[in-house]
Formats: C-alpha cells, structure tokens, sequence
C-alpha cells in the first residue's frame, strides 16, 4: 500500500453541479482527492451533497462544472457507460435484480464485459466464496431468498464481479440491523485488506466512517468540505465548529478505538506455574498460569486484590481493552498473543496518556 | 329441434365459426399489442406524451362497437379487416396502460443499480425493465383478449367471421325455426372462447414469468 500512496486513483477537480430553478449550487467548486487503495469516507447530514458528489464519480450525476479524473484520465466526457464498468457500485438499497439468480446477478457485469461463460462462471464461484456464501447453495438462489444481510455480501460480490480498481459505496450497510451491521463492516475491512481497493464510502454515521475511514471528508452545508483528514485528525483536531459538533461528544472515546493494544507499552509480569510458588520481590506483578501458559489469576495484583485478569490481544483496540478492564475492576489488563500466552501487562495509565499521539499510526 | 339435437348436427360449422373468431382475435390483439408496447416504451420519459397517449386510447373505449363497426363500413367495406381494425382500436388502451404501469412499476433502485453497473439503455430496457414488467404487460394483453372476443361478436354486423353471425342472424329470424338455437349456441361459443383463453393466459403467465419474482 505504501508505494500507491502517492498515486492518485479519483480527483474531482473544481467539480459543481447545479440545478436549473435552483439558485445555490448542490455542489460548488469541490475538489477531491483518493489515492489508490484507501477508504475515504463522505461523511455528513443529509442532504449536505456527500451521494451528489460520490455519484459524480461515475456520472450517474453529470456534474455542470469542473472534471472528473479517474486513474489520470479525464473522463469527464468519456462514454459513461464504459466508465461504469470499471467502477463497482453498492447502494443501500442493494438493488439485485429480481427476475435473476445470485449467480446471474454477480455475472452482469462480466457478461456487459464479453467474458465468456467460463471465465464467468469461475469468477462468480470466487466471489461467492470470498464474501463467504457457499457458491453450492447460493448461485441457484433468487434475492428474495436471501436475508438483509446475504442480499447485501451479494451486493458488493456484484460490485467487485469485474474486478474493478474503484469501489463507490453509498451507505451500503445503513439498511441493516445493527448486529448484521456491525459483522459486515468487519467483514468488509477484513476483504479490503486483500483486496486493496480504492474506496469511496458515503455514510452518515460518525461511528461507522470512524471505524472505516482511512480518511474522512466531511461535508458542511452548500456542497463544501468542511475538512479532510485522518479520522484521528478529525477527532482531536476539527477544524470549525460545524465539524466539532457534527462529531459531537464523545470524541475521545471514539479515539480509543483507533488505536490498538500494540500501538502501547507493555510492561513485564511474572508468571508462575504453581500458587504455591514462592513469591518474587516486593510488589512484583504475580499471574498464575496454566501449562500452555494462558492467564489464570492474579497472586499478586496491580490492585492488590488477587482475582480474575482482564485479557486483551495486542490486534485488539484500547476501546476493548479499556472495556476488559473495566468490567474486571482492574487498572491492569493482561496481553496475551494468539496461542493465549502471556506476554504482559498494559497498564490504565498507558491507556490514558498513549491515545491521541499514536492515534495516527493505525496504517 | 332440441339444442343437444342442434348441436351434434351442427357442431362442424360452429367449431369453425369459433375458430375464425379466435383467429380474428388474436390477429387484432397481436397487432394491438405491438402498437400499445412500441408506444409505452418510447414515451416512457415523456409525462405529457403517456397522459395524452393514454386519454386517447381510452376516450376510444367509449366509442359503442356497434357504431364504431358501422362508421368503419365507407372506409374499409365489410368483411374481416374492418373487424380486426375494430378490435385494435379497443384492445390498445388495456395493454399500453399496463405497459405504462409495469414499466413504471420498476423499482428505483433496481434501475439505479443497473446504470450504475454500466447497463446501456439498451440492455437496462431489455435485460431489466422488460422483464420486470412483463407480468404486468401479459395482463394487460389478457384483459384485452377476453375484452376483443366479446367485441368481436358485434363484428357480424359489417360481414365479418366468427361466432357474432350466429348470433345475428338467430336474433333476425327470432320465432323461426333454430332462430334461438342459433343465438344461443353463438352466445355460449363466446363464453366459452373467453373462458379457455382466460386459462390458457394463466398457463403462459406461469411459464413466462422469471422464478424469482413469482408471486
């Protein structure tokens, strides 16, 4: 991803769009841009111009002023078409079609392409595969057999069927419950880290283009940006007080889960195998532990109380483990790698002074 | 002579009279139907052009068959073509107005996601929104069928073929001899026509509409 950072996937340069009988523009003079591989989000209220500008991308919307540059090229005047078919696109309202099978649906876009059937045929099977619905059972199916959720995986596996370098997702998850929502955003991350897309995602939800943003454009009123920035940026830093209370309190708290328990120090806990172990020096962090070396209990404390550690692995966020040491009334929270051996001890105190500066570091 | 005494003895002839009324018919309603879909399609962006297009075709309606037959005599004479035009002019309104519909009727965000996919104009109308609104077009032609076979009986009155000459010439002859068995059997041949049609539509809407968006 490092090398692509320079590279720049989508500029909208100057773009406006207005409309006749309208006196102010929906969008006036805007420019943006993406670089290759990253998530940029259109964060704002509705009606503030973030699905305008997103579907001036692919001139679903023909914008009346400035030019599109998608991957270099001006397509600003290119036949649109053409330029859709290199640019997947999930709505919320999904918009499978009806009348044709999972597999015929994911295949419209190969098909409009002129890949021939079995290169078609192999690509559906992947996709199906990769968005985890077994291609045996899925690819006969009609969407109204489909529940919310699977409609949606089928969504973006038509989106991606032609493999194209560009994603745009208009709050592709905002129709769903927030269970279902909150796996499919995970989900979602997990794929993009294979995929590497460029990916332009428009939402309303603070939370959701926190957690998926590499970076946020929110938009203030009259189609403008009001800032441009890394989520952790816009969280410690907006830039006007329409930004801060577009984000809202609880910023902060938002903050703790960009970061990760890796980002942080850890510090050094004695482990023993045995209760009956002599104990270490005075005031020496003691945990018990089992054979394979996973925590038992604490001998020895942070809080001076013997019990039950809170746990957390070092790819977890330092919201979870602020969650985990909470719920264990403890200042001090185990790290344990993915075989669940200890490796040592994060500290409240690490939490609270470590946010903000390593925020940044995420990617 | 008893009606079943009737029947059996003139069967041949009734069972060709039906046929021709069939095959007028389907004629008028095939025609009907290429004009009301060549006109839905193409002003289907165009509000004022489907709402003139649609008071048009239904103002038609209005028109009592029995005139409409006899206004059509000094232009087209007797015989089947005057018939068949006849039928045309009443079977479009049905059909273009459940074309208008069911092309309408095509959810939003389906035709969105569809040019957002890259879908030419082409292949959205006939990939997307054509089946999409078939279900609803086939019911409009079903609905005129069954209208046109009832119409057609009048066509009689300008000479043309079908099950309305029985009818006619019973009801001129009413009193002599076969007049009632005559009218009857023309009136029960169009019920039934209608009726076996009616069933044969619901067959070629089961095996035409697209699994997933059967009811």
């Amino acid at each position: 991803m490092a090398d692509d950072d320079t590279r720049t996937m989508i500029r909208l340069d100057r773009v406006s769009k207005s409309y006749p009988g309208q006196a102010e523009p929906a969008i006036a003079d805007l420019t943006l841009e993406v670089r290759a591989g990253e998530i940029v989000v259109l964060l704002g209220p509705s009606g503030c111009g973030k699905t305008t500008t997103m579907r001036m991308i692919n001139r679903l919307i023909e914008p009346t002023g400035g030019r599109v540059y998608f991957d270099g090229e001006d397509v600003t005047a290119v036949n649109a078409d053409h330029l859709r078919r290199r640019i997947g696109y999930v709505i919320q309202q999904i918009g499978l079609l009806p009348h044709l099978t999972v597999g015929a649906n994911i295949a419209m876009v190969p098909r409009a392409l002129g890949w021939d059937k079995k290169r078609t045929t192999a690509r559906v099977t992947e996709l199906l595969d990769l968005l985890g619905l077994d291609p045996r059972t899925y690819r006969k199916r009609y969407p109204k057999q489909l529940s919310g959720g699977e409609q949606q995986r089928v969504g973006v596996a038509r989106a991606l069927a032609a493999d194209p370098p560009v994603m745009l997702m208009d709050e592709p998850f905002g129709a769903l419950d927030p269970i279902i929502r909150d796996r499919l955003q995970d989900e979602f991350l997990a794929l993009q880290k294979k995929i590497q897309k460029t990916i332009v995602f428009v939402t309303h939800d603070i939370e959701e283009a926190v957690k998926l943003g590499d970076r946020i454009a929110i938009f203030g009123t009259g189609g403008r940006i009001a800032q441009f920035d890394t989520p952790a940026k816009l969280l410690t830093e907006p830039a006007d007080d329409f930004v801060a209370s577009f984000i809202g309190s609880g910023g902060a708290v938002r903050l703790l889960g960009l970061s990760q328990v890796a980002d942080l120090p850890i510090e050094d806990v004695r482990t023993v195998a045995s209760a009956d172990a002599s104990s270490g020096p005075d005031g020496a962090l003691t945990l018990l532990v089992d054979d394979g070396g996973a925590p038992v209990r604490w001998l020895r404390g942070a809080s001076g109380v013997a019990g039950r550690p809170a746990v957390v692995r070092p790819s977890q966020s330092l919201y979870e483990a602020l969650d985990a040491m909470l719920a264990a009334h403890d200042d001090l929270a185990v790290v344990v790698d993915d075989d669940g051996a200890v490796r040592g001890g994060l500290r409240w105190a690490a939490v609270l002074h470590g946010t903000g500066t390593e925020a940044g570091s995420r990617t | 002579m008893s009606f079943t005494e009737y029947l059996s003895l003139r069967w041949p002839e009734i069972a060709l009279r039906a046929f021709q009324h069939f095959e007028v018919v389907m004629i008028a309603v095939i025609i009907a139907t290429v004009i009301a879909v060549v006109l839905a399609v193409a002003c289907q962006r165009h509000p004022l052009v489907q709402r003139i297009a649609l008071g048009t075709t239904g103002t038609m309606l209005t028109i009592p068959s029995f005139a409409l037959f006899g206004l059509l005599i000094p232009i087209l004479q007797l015989g089947a073509v005057p018939s068949i035009v006849a039928l045309v002019f009443y079977a479009i309104f049905p059909i273009l107005r459940n074309a208008v519909t069911g092309l309408e009727s095509v959810p939003a965000e389906i035709e969105d996601a569809a040019r957002g996919m890259g879908l030419s104009r082409m292949s959205l109308l006939f990939r997307v929104r054509a089946p999409l609104a078939w279900p609803v077009v086939l019911n409009g032609i079903r609905i005129a069928t069954i209208m046109s076979i009832a119409i057609a009986a009048i066509a009689a009155s300008v000479a043309g073929p079908g099950l309305g000459r029985l009818i006619f010439d019973g009801l001129a002859r009413i009193g002599g001899a076969n007049s009632l068995n005559d009218t009857l059997a023309g009136v029960l041949g169009v019920a039934v026509l209608a009726l076996v049609l009616d069933l044969l539509f619901v067959l070629v809407s089961r095996l035409t509409t697209p699994r997933g968006i059967r009811g």
